[in-house]
């Protein structure tokens, strides 16, 4: 069972609130031309993020930056070994804030609704 | 509004939103530390210039179901200086109601008009009719000296009919009956559109 897309459609970081808001258990790979990412979302909580070399929260802080590219989001079945855990809220805000002091090339942060 | 069928709940949105230090994670703080622990999430915290960004989710249990969905609201504060618009505008998105936290001392009008301004850009450029939006006003810091008059700020702020409390949130006088009145204002209107 998998949902296939584009950011297009549905921006990175409205999909990942999407699938942490509902407190599931996934995998998203991701492809921006040559540029490849993935997230590991088990129980809501982001718990690993890679995207064009970098890991962690610097992978999503990337990630949300893409205007485009398309994805594959798969169920996980059994928690990955984590190298980070944080909800998605706080890391789109500290995506957003880093855009607000540096305009740290993360110029199109996804300003889809932040989940209620 | 977010509808999560998978928990049966009710996620509303509350954003606490002023000029910088006008004492809007102080409300939080308070808040947050007088809420059950099994009743609330972590409270996270991001730093920037001169204050935190905070938010957490606490479930309500005394306000019963919204459509046999139980309501849990997420508290968010904003940024308050001038050049963090795109966390601001981040942050109402997907927003049912804002708190504008006033800072009455004299000399802070100016901040307080400019952040209501840009709090009814930010919601009209998001397509809310401002004269429904539930938007409670906490006229805050009323124990310090040299306040402005309660009169005189609503005047300068020109909140027209919208509901006004006095607070002091680094004393707690007022903050829960801002709260109160914002989650009733929110639910009375998700229960007229639903």
């Amino acid at each position: 069972m998998y949902v296939h897309g584009s950011f297009a459609m549905l921006s990175p970081a409205t999909l990942l609130q999407a699938f942490c808001q509902e407190e599931r258990s996934v995998y998203m790979a991701a492809r921006l031309g040559p540029a490849s990412a993935a997230v590991w979302i088990w129980e809501g909580l982001i718990v690993a993020a890679t995207c064009e070399g970098i890991d962690g929260p610097e992978a999503v802080y990337r990630i949300v930056s893409w205007g485009g590219g398309l994805f594959t989001v798969a169920p996980l079945y059994a928690s990955p070994p984590p190298t980070m855990a944080a909800t998605c809220e706080e890391l789109l805000l500290e995506a957003a804030r880093r855009r607000d002091e540096f305009g740290s090339g993360i110029d199109d942060i996804s300003m889809n609704a932040m989940p209620a | 509004m977010f509808i999560n069928w998978a928990l049966g709940e009710l996620n509303l949105k509350i954003v606490y939103y002023g000029a910088a230090l006008s004492g809007k994670t102080t409300n939080l703080q308070y808040i947050h530390a007088r809420t059950p622990p099994h009743l609330r999430g972590r409270l996270i915290s991001l730093k920037t210039q001169q204050e935190r960004t905070l938010l957490f989710d606490f479930l309500q249990l005394e306000m019963g179901k919204v459509n046999n969905l139980k309501p849990k609201f997420k508290l968010y504060t904003v940024p308050g200086q001038v050049y963090y618009a795109a966390s601001r505008r981040l942050i109402l998105q997907g927003t049912d109601g804002v708190v504008f936290v006033a800072d009455s001392q004299a000399g802070r009008m100016a901040e307080n008009q400019e952040s209501w301004y840009t709090m009814e850009q930010h919601l009209i450029e998001l397509g809310h009719d401002i004269r429904t939006f539930p938007i409670i006003v906490q006229l805050n810091k009323r124990d310090l000296p040299h306040v402005v008059s309660t009169a005189e700020l609503r005047h300068q702020l020109d909140v027209q009919q919208r509901p006004c409390f006095e607070a002091s949130a680094l004393r707690g006088n007022g903050v829960f009956d801002t709260l109160k009145a914002i989650m009733n204002s929110v639910v009375s209107q998700v229960r007229r559109t639903i």
